[in-house]
């Protein structure tokens, strides 16, 4: 590993600590968000420092555009502006330390910060008297990657070494999809009358749905077909899939309402259905559960990520609109083109 | 001292903040966010880690479990604030009753 360049490593560090304390420190909600969104983008200039540019591109689409997008619809919700049912005031709002007994709550205060600042001094001990080197299971993937399909090692892992994985992440992902579905507003003005009163009469986002919308669906194709060599794959190109498709949303280009159906809900979890069948094809064929038959595994990999990603993209789409204020959909087709105007 | 070292040591201040934050800030965003934060600590933490060894690239199992982390990550934040939200739906609260002052 290289050695620290302080004038790149240092700033960032110092930035990234800095927004962390200012985001959970600041007083107005909105504050924290922002400083958080910064946050994020600052978490994919780390990850591409430390040479994981998979991660990078998945950060920078995730942690700093859809978590962000997902805040600020809440701190919408929670702030009463605008579909919120039965909210009987905002009297437990105040901050809390001016309660009835000041002094005890300062010295809980200094008590956990006391704890923390130990917390920290030890774990960064440990860290510092780890081992300098270690080996790392590098060298495994690199004398296995020419029997996996693939030429780029993350996506090897990913897809074929640790099969598991991935197959429950989109489990997950699904249930997350169906869990946001379940908690979603009964009540209230209507997530397209919120959206149509809102951004979309914007002539500069539509301007912009319409130059940035094809680009992200053919940059998220191509980070698909990538991943079978480059840094790439089904999660970076699902997560730009799924941020863009909140473009579509923000400008109304798509209704929320549409997205409810039969369509949708196959996108949502044709991913996990597709991986599930390709293991157990497998075990038919004579293997084991997801160990894909020797001179299959490229195509095999390419056609989970493919579907994969639609999932993904679908699940992102699904869990901002069901974020919307006021009535919410099901869930959206995962391949904008065919709901552009 | 190496950058991955510098990194680790970063993402184990940045885990002690956020946890500071979850501990000390009552509303549920603040929270949410502070958990968010930590989730990306540990993550930096864990590629930090790996990028210890000798060659110049890093480990790229680690980089599949953060990537998975990170896809796993964003679903549970998504239903952690719908669950805020429906708090504060039902009661008109944005804070646990528990940190409510008596």
């Amino acid at each position: 590993m290289q050695p620290v360049v302080w004038t790149l490593d240092l700033p960032l560090l110092v930035s990234l600590v800095a927004l962390a304390a200012g985001a959970l420190s600041a007083r107005e909600l909105f504050t924290s968000v922002a400083l958080f969104i910064a946050f994020g983008l600052l978490m994919a200039l780390t990850w591409a420092r430390l040479g994981a540019v998979d991660i990078a591109l998945a950060e920078a689409a995730i942690g700093a555009g859809l978590t962000g997008a997902l805040l600020m619809l809440t701190l919408r919700c929670v702030e009463g502006t605008a579909g919120v049912g039965n909210g009987r005031g905002s009297a437990a709002d105040k901050p809390l330390s001016r309660s009835t007994r000041p002094f005890v709550s300062v010295v809980l205060g200094c008590m956990a910060g006391m704890l923390l600042i130990l917390f920290a001094l030890a774990t960064g001990a440990a860290v510092w008297w780890l081992p300098r080197e270690m080996a790392g299971l590098s060298a495994v993937v690199e004398t296995q990657l020419p029997r996996s399909g693939v030429k780029h090692a993350v996506t090897a892992v990913l897809l074929n070494f640790r099969g598991y994985d991935t197959l429950w992440e989109l489990a997950v992902l699904l249930l997350a999809a169906l869990g946001v579905q379940l908690l979603r507003a009964q009540r209230g003005p209507s997530a397209t009358a919120f959206l149509r009163s809102g951004p979309s009469s914007d002539p500069v986002l539509q301007g912009l749905i319409r130059v940035a919308a094809p680009l992200i669906v053919l940059l998220s194709f191509y980070l698909l077909w990538l991943g079978a060599h480059a840094p790439g794959g089904a999660f970076q190109g699902g997560a730009l899939l799924g941020a863009g498709s909140v473009l579509l949303f923000l400008g109304a280009a798509v209704t929320p309402r549409r997205t409810r159906g039969l369509v949708a809900r196959i996108l949502v979890s044709v991913g996990l259905l597709g991986f599930v069948t390709t293991g157990i094809a497998a075990m038919l064929l004579g293997g084991r559960f997801l160990q894909y038959p020797p001179g299959w595994a490229k195509p095999l990999i390419l056609g989970i990520e493919f579907v994969a990603m639609l999932s993904i993209a679908a699940v992102f789409a699904s869990l901002f609109a069901a974020l919307l204020p006021g009535e919410i959909p099901a869930a959206r087709e995962g391949d904008p083109p065919e709901d552009t105007p | 001292m190496t950058a991955a070292l510098a990194y680790a040591l970063g993402g184990v201040l940045v885990f002690a903040i956020a946890l500071g934050g979850l501990l000390l800030r009552h509303h549920l965003l603040h929270r949410i966010i502070a958990l968010n934060m930590m989730g990306a600590a540990v993550f930096l933490v864990l590629v930090a880690m790996a990028g210890r060894g000798p060659e110049a690239s890093a480990d790229p199992v680690p980089q599949a479990m953060v990537l998975t982390g990170i896809v796993v990550t964003v679903g549970a934040t998504a239903l952690a604030l719908a669950l805020a939200c429906r708090v504060y739906r039902e009661t008109g609260c944005t804070e646990l009753p528990e940190d409510q002052p008596r």
